[in-house]
């Protein structure tokens, strides 16, 4: 049994917000546990703005002020607080974000890749790393604003891996790019599963998921609906387990294009099933609660199991 | 009703043609896809003949006549990021209603639901910010919508939602639209014809 | 805010008392050579200071509303024209161009209250100016001029909610400013009338009985002119705190 390299257990994440004179605490992650093993791409796959970012966020340690925290995460077996974070963080778990709006607008890209070091063997690994990714050597002269979306990619994958990452964890990794610079960059992370890297993918192109995962997180409303091996979803949706995997399935284009009605809820709730408003299954029992059906290397969120 | 851009040309001043001799012509009640890569010109096609560029050559017409810049420009556009869309300081009614009353059934068509009228755009996901910009822009003076990259950023069911009720919205309103999207499956299910960019751009 | 309630306490307390011819009993901050007690003329004072500070406050941020709002959204030849008109008069020691329209106008309130409102406006309009074009070309306003909405509906709807916490926060803060060269140039002779009770006035009066060892004749004036303008600075500090989450844009 391979071990996982990075565990989430029981994360609960909700934040404190002063609406309206009252406190109200907004649940955006709701009791999610998940593994990372080396040598695999799991992917998250959800709705814009359901939370999948802040999950990330969660693990880096990266969450604003007014996050509350819940739960535990785990890196190679040793529990996680800040002081390990802060180390592995940008060490051995290295993040790439959506946009270079994280790198200084100030500084040219080549300083930031590097860190700000000017040590000749740090410099050299710099270009090496560039080569890699085809970037030319000019590059690393630029400012963030002067490179193309796919030269940005390229940018913040390199500065990810100058730290020689055993995890590393991309949000939106092609938002917006075409169908090519989409699959070199997915290609790029294939490598790192190669190099038994864990990766962590978090978005809402699902087929972007299916084609280049190995697992497929499936994430609705704060909870993992879903755990499941991309090739079920090349098989088709009678593989799914969980209606709203079968939904998200049949909603793409090349697979019917039927949507389902409604939309998600806005707070993750605790009763009952987070999906039932808009299940076509929906019994009694899904009010009250909701049953976790795990398997080897699936699971699902259901008081059904779908599946067949 | 037929939009035609002819002879559509553009460039900024140092650099080299961006768009050359581009024609195209779409009559209300089509749904056309304009299937470009990234940085090719989509997005300065789409701007030219919602009004938002000026062409360096070429025109824009509408049943053989020049649009007016001024007034309710006939050809709206659609932004792939509507948070930039909406003024933050305004509630989000406030943003919806720009363009007179409330109208009921396209807000409820388009999914939108009346809770989200109070709240502020930083408090709403892109695919609910999304159908706001699209109620908002459809008006009975809107002939034409163009539709930059809208659902790209969204997921499969969003996507599938907003899709099915712009069909809906463009059969009864009879109003044009123009797909621009790089993903063919999408432009297939959705588009009653389709356009390659780089094959009617002559640069 | 505690000390916003001690500000207007004290407006209260002049508008209310200042009326009083000025006996001389017994008295907090002394009196002077003429048996006037010096804190009723210090309050009377300072009433004066603000009420002139608040009006040339007012105009000066009219004019940089007016400036900056036109700069902003008329075409290029209006904000160059504003650009190089704010280059000018910031380069202009504003005591002495005070001093100047002071006389040519004629001295007294009138003279001050004019020459305060053409100098202060400056930084204020520039802010305006800037956040104005700024807001001019977001993706919502190019939005709305494709619905058809006019220069007017713009600066309404979409720039002034952006502007308007940066305004009021400007006025603010040029009170001090504009109480304090009051005050100064009243001191120095140009300014208010000497039978008026001015803070400049009681201050440059005061000037021929330090030596006499009647300290008392300046130190509470003054004093009191320094809190004043703390108060507003600080007024102005908590306001920036408050509107800071409509300043960002996010």
């Amino acid at each position: 049994m391979k071990k996982p390299l990075l565990e989430v257990k029981n994360l609960s994440v909700s934040f404190k917000m002063n609406a309206d004179k009252k406190t109200n605490n907004n649940l955006v992650i709701n009791d999610l546990s998940i593994k990372a093993y080396p040598g695999e791409i799991l992917t998250i796959v959800g709705s814009s703005g359901s939370g999948k970012s802040i999950l990330a966020q969660a693990i880096l340690g990266l969450l604003p002020n007014n996050a509350i925290v819940e739960g535990q995460i785990f890196y190679d077996g040793m529990l996680i607080d800040e002081n390990l974070l802060s180390n592995l963080r940008g060490n051995e778990i290295a993040f790439i974000p959506q946009s270079i709006s994280y790198l200084d607008p100030l500084v040219k890209v080549g300083k930031q890749v590097r860190n700000y070091s000017d040590k000749i063997e740090t410099i050299k690994k710099q270009r090496e790393i560039f080569k890699d990714y085809d970037l030319c050597e000019n590059a690393e002269k630029l400012y963030p604003f002067q490179l193309s979306g796919g030269m940005a990619r390229r940018v913040l994958i390199s500065t990810a891996v100058m730290e020689n990452p055993k995890i590393i964890i991309a949000d939106e990794p092609t938002p917006g790019l075409d169908m090519e610079s989409a699959k070199k960059t997915m290609d790029y992370f294939k490598n790192f599963a190669a190099e038994a890297k864990a990766v962590i993918l978090i978005t809402h192109d699902i087929e972007l998921a299916i084609n280049y995962s190995d697992k497929l997180a499936i994430f609705y409303a704060g909870h993992i609906v879903e755990l499941t091996n991309a090739n079920y979803f090349k098989k088709g949706a009678k593989y799914l387990r969980h209606p709203y995997t079968k939904a998200l399935y049949e909603s793409l284009p090349s697979n019917g294009f039927k949507p389902i009605e409604g939309l998600q809820p806005e707070t993750s709730s605790n009763k009952g099933c987070a999906f039932k408003d808009r299940c076509k299954y929906k019994q009694e029992i899904c009010d009250e609660r909701v049953n976790v059906y795990e398997y080897d290397d699936e699971m699902v969120k259901c008081n059904y199991d779908f599946r067949g | 009703m037929i939009l035609e851009a002819k002879n559509i040309g553009f460039r900024y001043k140092n650099t080299g043609y961006i768009l050359k001799n581009v024609d195209l012509t779409i009559s209300s009640g089509e749904i056309v896809g304009l299937i470009a890569k990234s940085g090719y010109g989509k997005t300065t096609f789409a701007k030219i003949i919602s009004g938002y560029l000026k062409q360096s050559w070429g025109e824009v017409l509408i049943n053989g006549k020049d649009i007016p810049q001024t007034g309710f420009h006939p050809v709206q556009l659609i932004y792939q990021h509507p948070e930039k869309s909406m003024n933050p300081r305004w509630k989000m009614k406030k943003s919806l209603c720009e363009n007179g009353d409330l109208d009921e059934e396209l807000i409820d068509t388009l999914g939108i639901r009346k809770t989200w009228l109070w709240r502020y755009p930083n408090e709403l996901s892109g695919g609910e910010l999304q159908r706001f910009a699209i109620a908002r822009a459809i008006t009975k003076d809107t002939k034409f919508l163009i539709a930059d990259e809208i659902t790209a950023m969204l997921d499969g069911v969003t996507q599938a939602q907003i899709w099915h009720s712009l069909i809906k919205i463009s059969q009864k309103n009879n109003m044009g639209i123009i797909v621009i999207t790089h993903n063919k499956e999408l432009a297939n299910k959705i588009c009653t014809r389709i356009v390659k960019l780089n094959e009617i751009n002559n640069i | 805010m505690v000390f916003g309630t001690l500000i207007s306490d004290e407006m209260m307390a002049a508008n209310f008392k200042g009326k009083n011819q000025f006996p001389s009993l017994s008295h907090p901050f002394g009196t002077d050579w003429l048996g006037r007690d010096m804190f009723f003329r210090t309050v009377k004072g300072l009433r004066n200071s603000i009420v002139i500070g608040t009006i040339a406050s007012l105009v000066s941020s009219v004019i940089a509303i007016i400036v900056g709002g036109l700069a902003g959204t008329m075409p290029k030849w209006v904000d160059d024209f504003v650009r190089i008109a704010i280059d000018l008069v910031m380069g202009i020691p504003h005591l002495i161009f005070i001093i100047l329209i002071s006389v040519f106008v004629g001295k007294g309130a009138k003279g001050i209250v004019i020459g305060v409102a053409l100098t202060h406006w400056v930084s204020l309009a520039r802010v305006i100016r800037n956040e104005v074009l700024q807001v001019r070309n977001e993706q919502y306003v190019l939005i709305s001029r494709r619905f058809g909405k006019n220069n007017w509906y713009i600066f309404k709807n979409h720039m002034v909610p952006i502007v308007l916490p940066q305004y009021i926060i400007g006025l603010v803060l040029m009170f001090p400013h504009a109480i304090l060269h009051e005050a100064s140039v009243t001191f120095l002779g140009f300014g208010l009338s000497p039978e008026t009770a001015a803070i400049g006035i009681i201050l440059s009066e005061s000037m021929k009985y330090l030596i006499s060892g009647m300290w008392h004749l300046a130190v509470f004036p003054g004093l009191s002119l320094v809190i004043l303008v703390l108060l507003i600075n600080k007024l102005g500090e908590n306001l920036t705190l408050i509107l800071n989450p409509y300043l960002t844009r996010e």
